[in-house]
Parts: C-alpha cells; sequence; structure tokens
C-alpha cells in the first residue's frame, strides 16, 4: 500500500527529525532572544562590516574588525580587537555625546561609558553576538543590531 | 491556530507565548535552511539565532506580519551565505562534517538518493506545523508558482523509488 501525501510527508519529517534534529539549545536561544526586546530604543543598524568588506585571502586575522552602525539620527563605529573570548571594543557615538553604555551578549552585559566625545572603551567581551544600548542624558537609547563577534 | 499576523501583533504586545509559538513553528525551517547550505552545526546554530535577533529588534518595524516566515527564510539564506563566505576566507578546513546524508533506514536511504533540490522542498514540506507554500518558496528561494509542481514531481520521484524497493 502506497502512502498518502500527508502520511509520507509525515513520515519524511520524522525522518529528518532523527537525521539532523534541531539542537535544543538552538531552540532555548530563539526562545530566550525575546529577552532582548527594547521597543523604547532607536535602532542603528549595521551599514559596514570589515569583515564582509576585505577580499578574500588579502585580509589577515589579526587586525581590528570595523563596524558601523546606522540610525535615523545617529552613528556608532566600533573596532574590535583581541580574539579568543575576550575582545576589545574600542568606539565613538555620533553625534559626540556622553552615554551609559550596555553591551548586551548571550549570558549577560558589560557596562560602559562613553565620554563627552563620545568616545568609549569596553574591555573584556565575550565572543558571540553582541548588541550596544545607549542611553543619554535625555533619557533617550540608542541600540545597534545584533552582531556576530 | 493563530495566523503568523496574529502571533506577530501579540508578541509585539509582549506575549511571550506568542514569540514561543513562532519559534515553534518557523525553527526547523531556518535550521534546514542554514543546513542546505553545508554549514556546521555550530555555523547553522548562529545563522538561526541571528535571524531571531534580527525579528526580536524589528519586530515592531516589520511591514507585513502576516510575512514573517518568507522574511525569515530570506534573512537565514543570507547570514548563511555570510558564514560561508566567512568560513572560506578564514580557510579553516571544517573537522566538523556538514549535513549529514540519511544512511539507516529505507526512507532516509530513499531520500539520500534524491537530487537534492527534491530533498530540500520535501523537507520544508514536511515541517510541522506546515509551512505556507509562500514560506516554502522563500525557504527554498524558488517561485511559489514552482512550489506545486516541484511537491508533486518530488513525491512522485519518491513513490516510485520506495515501489521499487517493494
Amino acid at each position: 500500500m502506497m502512502p498518502d501525501d500527508e502520511t509520507l510527508l509525515r513520515r519524511i519529517g520524522e525522518a529528518y527529525e532523527a537525521i539532523d534534529p534541531v539542537p535544543g539549545l538552538v531552540r532555548d536561544a530563539a526562545r530566550a532572544a525575546f529577552g532582548w526586546r527594547r521597543v523604547d530604543a532607536a535602532l542603528a543598524e549595521l551599514t559596514a562590516d570589515s569583515a564582509e568588506a576585505a577580499p578574500a585571502g588579502i585580509r589577515g586575522q589579526d587586525g581590528p574588525r570595523l563596524l558601523v552602525f546606522t540610525g535615523p539620527e545617529v552613528a556608532v563605529e566600533i573596532e574590535v580587537s583581541g580574539d579568543g573570548t575576550d575582545r576589545e571594543i574600542v568606539g565613538r557615538l555620533a553625534p559626540p555625546a556622553p552615554a551609559d553604555i550596555a553591551v548586551r551578549h548571550s549570558d549577560g552585559e558589560v557596562a560602559a561609558r562613553a565620554d563627552r566625545a563620545g568616545h568609549f572603551v569596553v574591555p573584556a567581551v565575550p565572543a558571540g553576538p553582541i548588541s550596544l544600548v545607549f542611553q543619554l542624558a535625555d533619557a533617550s537609547s540608542i541600540v545597534t543590531s545584533w552582531v556576530r563577534l | 491556530m493563530s495566523s503568523p499576523g496574529e502571533l506577530v501583533a501579540r508578541a509585539r504586545r509582549d506575549d511571550a507565548d506568542a514569540w514561543a509559538a513562532l519559534v515553534e513553528r518557523y525553527t526547523g525551517m531556518l535550521w534546514s535552511i542554514a543546513r542546505s547550505y553545508d554549514l556546521t552545526a555550530a555555523d547553522s546554530g548562529d545563522v538561526v539565532q541571528t535571524a531571531w535577533l534580527r525579528l526580536v529588534e524589528r519586530l515592531h518595524l516589520l511591514r507585513q506580519p502576516e510575512s514573517v516566515g518568507a522574511w525569515l527564510a530570506a534573512i537565514a539564506h543570507r547570514e548563511s551565505r555570510r558564514a560561508l563566505r566567512r568560513r572560506r576566507r578564514e580557510r579553516l578546513a571544517s573537522i566538523e562534517r556538514p549535513a549529514p546524508e540519511p544512511v539507516d533506514y529505507d526512507l532516509k536511504r530513499l531520500l539520500a538518493a534524491l537530487p537534492e533540490r527534491c530533498r530540500r522542498i520535501l523537507r520544508a514540506l514536511a515541517q510541522a506545523p506546515p509551512l505556507s507554500y509562500a514560506e516554502v518558496a522563500a525557504a527554498l528561494e524558488m517561485p511559489i508558482g514552482s512550489v506545486g509542481p516541484t511537491r508533486q514531481r518530488c513525491l512522485a520521484r519518491l513513490r516510485e523509488q520506495l515501489a521499487d524497493r517493494a
């Protein structure tokens, strides 16, 4: 007896579930992502990434990576150096303004502060996805797109 | 069952259950897209996570909430290509094997013998809860009008093989 389409597709689904299941950690991370929602903050999206632009085979892996995020009225530039689990971020907020910064990552966040020129340094940032939140003096806030370090 | 658009609307109002329902509905699709690029499990996990983080940050900006599945599929394709380029650039030969081929029992072996396009569309069509044709089209980057005919052709091929074996 040949199974009907529905039965066949269900069996195909079961076969893939056995061959190549979605890891539990991947599902957990997807659910947890909702906790990172910031409706109050203006989004600055990734507009340049030196790791993307570098032509194949030319760029070494040692130089700092430059990333630019652009929002409606702001830009955030960061340089990421270091490797492994500890990376350092040196950055600039434009237009320049002092701000409290939280670098969000998979396991929590690292706090930092931008000076009046908008400059900031964040040591010891873990590898993996990160997003920066800037809390400005006027109580407005800016959040960058998530990027993977 | 709530429509994708309703789930997005509820998630926008901070309903974590609606978010969990979106995750339940689309994570399998996102995973299969990443795996279709021969990415390792670690890289595929990163692609899936990035797609969900993108949705979190753009949830309130999404113009067509009803099309959230197709939107996520497009992100997964883009991030998979990005991951592939990064791997090539780093010239790190991946030690981990990419997507394993079906091996151990009949259906798995028969699936492995199908053309890649058939494997991909059948896997997308086998998602539970089922994806819409628009979502399957986005997951395979094919025109929506090709989904029905390709589905028929690929199911027919699988049936032929099942019949040969019998």
